[in-house]
């Protein structure tokens, strides 16, 4: 099956703009950010016109994104700690007190209070209170061999709803632990997982990163090695489509990194970070 | 057909093996040894369904990198290409190479460099990382020729050595730019090895 087309998204402004795009996030307003790794700054860009609006300079290299309540969560990998910025660029500290050992990816639930974080170096999820300047809530798996525990996590994506949280991970091969989706409840219980290996080519994904969760079910697993979107199908575990090719033409993924599903029309937004660009597929969350 | 294979990639590695033990030249294409510690064969290769002659899982060796030592990767070391060099211009994925010397070089860096752009076939012997970290001046990423044997070729001055064309290290020709220290630590390898 042909890969679908993909939009290039703001050129040529946002390509001189990103030097390495790398997570993307929308508050509940609206409001659109994605964090620039090398450039150690989060951009904030107008989804409406594709136009590049402002940036705010973080002080080390950034990784992890969230936006909640006119607040701006970051990753902030050199230092291991989530800063906090308004939607302004203002400073306004650290979050949560306490140390987070590269703040790979975080998400939001406005409504149960809860930031949650994937902590990549210390190979667990951080789940924090939102008020204030944030405090520590409770720590979820880490690391072990066992299945169920992680090994390599990277990105992210929660259900409030049904208070679960998906978590990438890489694995472990040399334990024979494949590459997977992992989900757990905000209690920390193991709901669940969708494996990385199966179909006709013996893998769904390889180094899953960036998540998203769509409708019936689907969850979108970005695949940096692969370069591609694979939607999988929580109840049966099996891939339903997949989006995008690996390239450096416009349209096409190298290195993607994290994905958002975003609007009405739940338009597909793909941070490509060696291509230096976001790219977008018009209702690509609905699939 | 299985058993013939199986017989075949014995065979191979019973040859690579004892060349090595034997101190033998190796083909150029054929690792150092078929597993570099941390990573599993499987990490980067599928048997039946890779997508390149290589039998790679994805369709770029630079990308397979990056996406464990790249932005967000879960490897906590970082790494950024430098001035447009992939990865393997200066890595072995396999292992480190022998070097000059016939020792192995460090984190898995070739004995061979060849600049992007150019014919030149650089020596590189990276057997310390230097002063910094403790470690002996000698054969690290810069020792002024410490050996004395008139070849610049640790890991860094391989190239950036005396020529004017080749800046920085000796932009001057004066060769005094911290020789034996730990040049990432200034210069990190997750910047690209920035200026």
């Amino acid at each position: 099956m042909a890969a679908p087309a993909l939009a290039q998204f703001g050129r040529p402004l946002l390509v001189q703009r990103f030097e390495s795009p790398t997570r993307i996030a929308a508050d509940e307003g609206g409001r659109m950010f994605v964090t620039d790794y090398d450039r150690k700054s989060v951009v904030r860009i107008d989804p409406t016109d594709r136009r590049y609006l402002s940036s705010m300079r973080v002080d080390g290299k950034v990784t992890g994104l969230a936006a909640h309540g006119g607040r701006v969560y970051v990753g902030n990998e050199s230092l291991d700690r989530i800063d906090m910025f308004d939607v302004s660029g203002t400073y306004l500290g650290q979050f949560g007190g306490i140390s987070v050992n590269d703040p790979t990816e975080m998400a939001i639930d406005g409504e149960h209070d809860r930031l949650i974080a994937v902590d990549t170096g210390a190979k667990c999820i951080r789940v924090f209170s939102l008020e204030g300047s944030g405090t520590l809530v409770s720590t979820i798996s880490g690391p072990g061999l066992a299945n169920h525990l992680l090994q390599h996590p990277t990105g992210l994506a929660v259900d409030a709803a049904a208070q679960e949280i998906y978590v990438a991970d890489g694995g472990d091969i040399d334990n024979l632990i494949e590459p997977r989706v992992i989900i757990f409840g905000y209690d920390g219980t193991y709901h669940g997982m969708i494996s990385g290996s199966g179909g006709t080519q013996g893998y769904f994904f390889s180094k899953p990163q960036g998540l998203a969760l769509g409708e019936s079910g689907h969850v979108f697993v970005v695949d940096g090695f692969l370069g591609r979107v694979a939607v999988m199908d929580r109840a049966t575990g099996q891939e339903v489509t997949t989006i995008g090719e690996f390239g450096e033409k416009v349209g096409q993924l190298r290195l993607p990194l994290d994905v958002l599903i975003y609007g009405e029309n739940k338009d597909l937004y793909i941070t490509s970070n060696q291509t230096r660009r976001v790219e977008v597929i018009a209702e690509g969350g609905k699939k | 057909m299985k058993r013939t294979l199986l017989s075949g990639g014995i065979a191979v590695l019973a040859v690579t093996g004892l060349a090595i033990l034997a101190g033998l030249s190796r083909p150029a294409n054929m690792p150092v040894s078929m597993l570099n510690a941390k990573h599993n064969c499987s990490d980067c290769h599928l048997t039946h369904t890779g997508k390149t002659p290589d039998l790679l899982i994805g369709t770029n060796v630079e990308v397979l990198c990056l996406s464990c030592h790249g932005p967000a990767g879960s490897s906590p070391v970082k790494a950024k290409n430098h001035k447009g060099h992939t990865c393997v211009v200066c890595h072995n994925p396999h292992d480190g190479e022998f070097n000059r010397f016939g020792n192995r070089n460090l984190k898995m860096m070739r004995a061979i460099v060849t600049p992007k752009d150019s014919t030149l076939q650089r020596p590189v012997t990276f057997e310390s990382r230097g002063t910094d970290v403790g470690q002996p001046a000698l054969h690290s990423f810069c020792d002024k020729d410490g050996d004395l044997d008139g070849v610049y070729d640790n890991v860094c001055d391989t190239c950036h050595r005396s020529s004017p064309d080749w800046h920085r290290y000796t932009q001057a020709s004066s060769h005094n730019h911290n020789p034996g220290r730990t040049c990432t630590n200034c210069h990190a390898h997750s910047d690209g090895f920035k200026d």
